[in-house]
């Protein structure tokens, strides 16, 4: 086995598991929750007046 | 068969095989890779492991493609999943194309074989597992909150997409159930995000086949196999649509065992 091919093993045992550990962090990150406007959901004021 | 200048018989041969692998892939959620090398290996025997392999993928890519477009058509794709298990998965699937001209398959393929095969059993007894929350509701997990579960996939994605590309399979016979079993998904929503994730796996791999000239005068064996998947994958997705979540996975047991029992035939 040359330097080259252990190089590469290495690379393939030890990078997916970095990269999978850091990636969830940094997708949450540059793609947050959209939160609902506070006025979402909320029913339509009633006009006042008297029936 | 003459790949240089393909005869009309071999370009229809392909593009059924493709046809066939595309539409039961992107039913189970695969790529076709499963189906695709070995009719590969009956078709070019004196191809290498790294030349089968790249032509598998860059078909897988063409397939997972096909298919991420028709879920998302059909609004069946969890995007956040999909881009998170995606990213994951490039570092390990670009080395792993590197690593194929490198190691022998022998041990490997053989590890994986009985790995795939005892994994295909284990889907077939039981095909979705204990219940787990948010399965039943027919949600996917929420990994924004969950950042625990969102690691676990997240490494497993891009172990799995190593393991896959080294063999030229893509990886969504083992990424639907281990979504399935391991990530809570439901079976319908879990093959769109495994095809959404082979597209990019297999892309990091086919670059990488390109800029090594691995796939060099093969480009019409590919791009046939590619017309094939690219009308099957349509269909599959169709399909998919009208059958069970049991029905998929147990289907995806039985490819499962049936790459299992290929990857040991070969090592006889």
């Amino acid at each position: 086995m040359t330097g080259g091919t252990l190089a590469l093993v290495v690379a393939a045992l030890v990078l997916p598991a970095l990269w999978g550990w850091l990636v969830p962090g940094l997708l949450a990150r540059a793609w947050p929750r959209r939160e609902p406007p506070p006025s979402a959901g909320a029913q339509p004021p009633l006009p006042d007046y008297e029936i | 068969m003459d790949t240089g200048n393909l005869a009309l018989s071999a370009f229809l041969l392909l593009a059924a095989i493709g046809f066939v692998a595309g539409a039961i892939g992107t039913l189970v959620g695969a790529g076709g890779g499963f189906l695709i090398v070995p009719a590969l290996l009956l078709l070019r025997p004196e191809a290498t492991p790294a030349e089968l392999a790249s032509t598998s993928l860059a078909v897988v890519f063409f397939n997972a493609y096909s298919g991420t477009a028709a879920y998302l058509r059909m609004g069946r794709l969890d995007g956040y999943a999909a881009t998170l298990f995606a990213l994951a998965s490039v570092p390990g699937a670009a080395l792993a194309a590197l690593l194929v001209h490198e190691v022998p398959r022998g041990a490997f393929q053989g590890v994986f074989g009985v790995l795939l095969l005892a994994l295909g059993l284990a889907v077939l007894r039981d095909p979705l597992g204990p219940p787990r929350p948010g399965a039943a509701a027919g949600r996917a997990p929420d990994l924004r909150a969950d950042r625990r579960r969102a690691r676990i996939g997240a490494i497993g994605s891009a172990y799995l997409s190593s393991a896959a590309s080294l063999l030229g399979i893509g990886g969504g016979i083992v990424q639907v159930p281990f979504l399935v079993r391991v990530l809570a998904f439901p079976p319908h929503l879990a093959t769109a995000v495994s095809q959404a994730v082979l597209t990019v796996s297999a892309l990091a791999a086919t670059v990488v086949h390109v800029a090594r000239g691995t796939l060099e005068g093969r480009l019409d064996e590919t791009l046939s196999l590619a017309v094939g998947v690219m009308m099957g994958a349509p269909v599959g997705a169709a399909l998919s649509a009208r059958v069970g979540g049991a029905a998929i996975v147990r289907a995806l047991g039985a490819a499962l065992c049936l790459v299992g029992v290929r990857l040991l035939l070969r090592l006889l």
